[in-house]
C-alpha cells in the first residue's frame, strides 16, 4: 500500500498550473457541460480534473500546445462520465465502457480515425492518451484511477472495440 | 483434443496507424471545441473557493517532504492538499472536524473539514508530545520526527520486516489525505469505540494499514506494519497525549 503525497511540489509546478487554470478552465468547463447539460455538475467535473492534474503536472511539459489541449479535455470527459456514472449508480463495467464520449466530428478518413472517433468515451480516451500522448499503460492508470492491469486491459479491449468498429463500418459502405 | 489455444486474430492496423489515428481525432475534437461559440462561463463562487483552496499551498510542505524522503524508503509516503468538494454528512457537520471518505478502485481519499464558523479553537496548534504506550515486544525507535503538523515515527523489532510506523497530522486546516491501494482488504474497525479503517495486506509482503482520527483534537493518525488487527488495533488505543 503506497500512501501518495500530493501536492505541488515547487514554484515552477505552481505556475504551471496557474498557467493552466488559466488558459483551459472555460474549454474544460465546454467540454464538461456539454456532456453533462448543468453548470454546477459541469463545475465539479472541472475541480476534480483539476485535482487529477495537479496528481500528473510531471506529465505536462507544454502548457500551451494540441497534447496538452487534450489531455486536459480527456481528463475532463472522463470526470464528466464519472459523475454521470455515480448519478446512475452503475457498477456494471460493460456499461461503464458503453458510455458516450463528447460528440467530435468525425475527422473524414473513412478509417481508423472515424471509427476511432466513434467509440465510447473510455475506449476513446484511452487510446488517445496511449497512442497521441504517448502516455505508459500505468500513468494513464494514474490519471483515471485505475490499476496498471485495469488500464492494460481497457487498452487491449479499446483495440478491440476499434477492429469492430472499423469491420462495422467498412460493411456499412 | 485442443492442444494449443488459437492465437488471438491481429488488428488490421499497425501501432503507427493507431497513432496517427489518434492524431486526426485529436485535431477533431479539439477544433470542435473551438468552433463552438458559447459566452464565457462565470464559475460559481463555490467554484472559486474550491480552487482557491488548491492553489493556497500549505508552507509546511517542505518540512513534510524531508520526512517523506525517509518514509518513502518503506514504500510508504502521505500527502495532504486541498480541500475537495463533496456533499459532506449532516451528521458530521456537527462536529468541529469531520471528515468524508471516497472510495475509488485503487485508492481511498479521506477529506477533512473543519467548521470554523463559530471561531472555536482546536484543541492544539502543534502535534502534541505522544507516546506509543502498549507494543507487542521489543522494538526499537529508528526514527521519531516532527515537521510541522505531521509526526512520523519508526520502531523496529527483531527482524526488518518487524516495523511499526507510525503518523500523526493536526489537521488544523481543511486537507486531503489519499491511500493508495494494491488490492488490500478494507475492513470497519473501531479504535477507542470510534470508526476506522482498517486496510488488510493481501500479502505477507504487503503491510497492513491503521487509519483512525481523534476528531476533538483534530488529529488523523496512521499506522504501518505487518502485526495482525487485533494488535495493532491494541498499539492504536493505547496511543497516549495530552488532551
Amino acid at each position: 500500500m503506497l500512501i501518495y503525497l500530493q501536492m505541488i511540489e515547487s514554484e515552477e509546478d505552481k505556475s504551471k498550473f496557474i498557467a493552466l487554470y488559466n488558459r483551459y478552465r472555460s474549454l474544460m468547463f465546454s467540454a464538461a457541460n456539454r456532456k453533462l447539460q448543468n453548470s454546477a455538475d459541469a463545475e465539479d467535473a472541472v475541480h476534480e480534473a483539476f485535482i487529477s492534474i495537479i496528481k500528473n503536472l510531471d506529465k505536462i511539459k507544454d502548457v500551451d500546445c494540441p497534447e496538452t489541449r487534450s489531455f486536459v479535455v480527456i481528463i475532463t470527459e472522463n470526470k464528466a462520465i464519472d459523475i454521470i456514472r455515480s448519478r446512475k449508480h452503475l457498477s456494471d463495467e460493460a456499461m461503464i465502457e458503453a458510455i458516450s464520449g463528447i460528440d467530435i466530428p468525425l475527422p473524414g478518413d473513412n478509417g481508423l480515425a472515424d471509427a476511432m472517433a466513434k467509440l465510447p468515451a473510455r475506449y476513446r480516451e484511452v487510446l488517445l492518451l496511449r497512442y497521441d500522448n504517448g502516455y505508459s499503460a500505468k500513468e494513464i492508470a494514474k490519471m483515471l484511477d485505475l490499476t496498471t492491469g485495469t488500464a492494460q486491459k481497457l487498452i487491449w479491449r479499446a483495440k478491440q472495440a476499434l477492429k469492430k468498429q472499423l469491420e462495422d463500418d467498412k460493411g456499412g459502405i | 483434443m485442443e492442444l494449443f489455444k488459437k492465437p488471438a486474430e491481429p488488428f488490421p492496423f499497425t501501432e503507427e496507424d493507431v497513432k496517427t489515428a489518434a492524431g486526426a481525432v485529436r485535431n477533431a475534437m479539439l477544433e470542435s471545441l473551438a468552433q463552438r461559440s458559447e459566452p464565457e462561463h462565470s464559475f460559481s463562487t463555490a467554484f472559486l473557493d474550491r480552487m482557491r483552496l488548491l492553489f493556497r499551498l500549505d508552507a509546511r510542505r517542505n518540512g513534510m517532504k524531508q520526512a517523506l524522503r525517509y518514509a518513502a524508503v518503506l514504500l510508504i509516503g502521505f500527502f495532504m492538499a486541498g480541500l475537495l468538494y463533496l456533499t459532506v454528512n449532516p451528521e458530521a457537520r456537527a462536529d468541529f472536524f469531520y471528515w468524508v471518505k471516497k472510495t475509488y478502485e485503487n485508492s481511498t481519499v479521506y477529506q477533512f473539514f473543519r467548521d470554523d464558523s463559530d471561531n472555536q479553537p482546536g484543541v492544539f496548534h502543534e502535534v502534541p508530545d505522544m507516546e506509543l504506550t502498549w507494543l507487542p515486544g521489543e522494538y526499537e525507535v529508528q526514527r521519531s520526527t516532527v515537521v510541522g503538523n505531521y509526526k512520523l515515527l519508526i520502531l523496529t523489532g527483531s527482524s526488518e520486516s518487524d516495523y511499526i510506523m507510525f503518523e500523526c497530522w493536526l489537521m488544523d486546516r481543511p486537507g486531503m489525505m489519499e491511500i493508495f491501494t494494491d488490492g488490500q482488504i478494507h475492513e470497519e474497525v473501531t479504535v477507542n469505540g470510534e470508526r476506522a479503517d482498517f486496510y488488510r495486506g493481501s500479502s505477507p509482503d504487503v503491510e497492513n494499514v491503521l487509519v483512525w482520527q481523534d476528531e476533538k483534537a483534530s488529529l488523523v493518525f496512521n499506522l504501518s506494519s505487518s502485526l495482525d488487527r487485533e494488535v495493532m488495533i491494541e498499539i492504536a488505543e493505547n496511543v497516549v497525549y495530552n488532551k
